[in-house]
């Protein structure tokens, strides 16, 4: 199944796209998503996404279809969903 | 509350033509005051917006003297102060749009050491600084002093702002439980985008103020994308284990 993956700050940066879609299986995860997305790209893009622990870093806002999920307890990925990936900023 | 003086209605009629907003509205912004750091390319916007719309007070904290680097989106700054403080040349910009404004200028940035005395002074925080040090320590002074807080930020054509009530909606640290180790200092960005984030906050603050509207971004973060023009919001969500904000 396919998912779009919607990359905001230094995600996308990094990854120099504003949204990618990756073929996944059918009973992917979140976390099994992102790091099938993050292995698209050099280390410092997992470094972002993902703490020592392999999880998912607390300042990083993960929406699925626009809405804001309990990281720690994810919905099942869908065909067609669209995660996005927000990443803390503070510029001014 | 002190009242408009004829200057003043010439100068404010036709905001006050606004729906909810009227004589009112520009009363209690006339007497309201609000706390903006720092004064860059958001919080330049910020304090020049709320200056020319007839905010009474503006208490300001900036340090550091005016780059090269700056000219590109801090708007308050002139070239030929290059070399020199940067909270000067603010207070003389804002002056001149607003010679009715009561400043209180500090050509520091906020830190741990000065952020309660400089929230007590305010009735209303615009978080615009460009470190998370700064920001948890106005979130945590507001949510102490139950300061409505707008934390507005940007990074390269993005943006985010979001309307914080100490006890109804999200703090900060609700949203960002530690600093993010990935945030660095210095980061790619285009005075327009820092501005849009700058007068939406504005807004949010002048509905708060004024009461002519309800915050729409109250318990919610607005999140826009100018390189493809989108604009979103998502709810935020309190931590009920958060150590800032889950006792208020
Ligand atoms: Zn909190």
């Amino acid at each position: 199944m396919s998912v779009t993956l919607n990359l905001f700050g230094q995600l996308r940066h990094i990854a120099d796209a504003d949204e990618v879609s990756i073929d996944v299986a059918t009973d992917s995860t979140l976390l099994s998503t992102l790091k099938a997305l993050a292995g698209n790209y050099d280390d410092s893009f997992s470094t972002m996404l993902f703490d020592e622990s392999g999880a998912v870093r607390p300042t990083m806002m993960v929406l699925i279809n626009e809405t804001t999920i309990d990281k720690a307890n994810p919905p099942s990925i869908q065909d067609g969903d669209q995660i996005t990936l927000l990443s803390a900023i503070a510029g001014g | 509350m002190i009242p408009l003086n004829d200057e003043e209605k010439a100068t404010y009629e036709w905001q006050m033509w606004a729906r909810g907003f009227g004589e009112t509205g520009q009363e209690k912004l006339k007497n309201s005051s609000a706390l903006v750091s720092r004064l860059g390319g958001l919080g330049g916007p910020v304090a020049q917006e709320l200056a020319a719309a007839g905010i009474g007070k503006l208490i300001l904290a900036h340090g550091g003297n005016l780059k090269h680097s700056d000219l590109n989106r801090q708007i308050l700054m002139k070239y030929d102060g290059l070399g020199t403080p940067r909270i000067d040349q603010a207070v003389e910009h804002l002056l001149a749009i607003n010679p009715r404004l009561e400043i209180v200028a500090i050509g520091e940035n906020i830190s741990e050491d000065n952020v309660d005395a400089l929230v007590e002074q305010a009735d209303i925080v615009f978080d615009c600084a460009p470190l998370f040090e700064e920001r948890f320590a106005m979130n945590r002074a507001c949510v102490e002093q139950r300061k409505p807080l707008i934390d507005a930020a940007m990074f390269s054509l993005e943006g985010q702002v979001t309307t914080i009530i100490p006890g109804e909606t999200a703090c900060l640290q609700c949203i960002y439980p530690e600093v993010p180790t990935s945030w660095q200092r210095e980061f790619p960005v285009f005075g327009a985008v820092s501005a849009t984030a700058a007068c939406i906050a504005v807004m949010e603050g002048i509905k708060l103020l004024s009461g002519m509207a309800e915050p729409s971004l109250k318990g919610k973060m607005l999140y826009y994308d100018l390189r493809g023009m989108a604009f979103h919001k998502v709810n935020t969500q309190r931590n009920p284990e958060c150590p800032i904000c889950k006792d208020c």
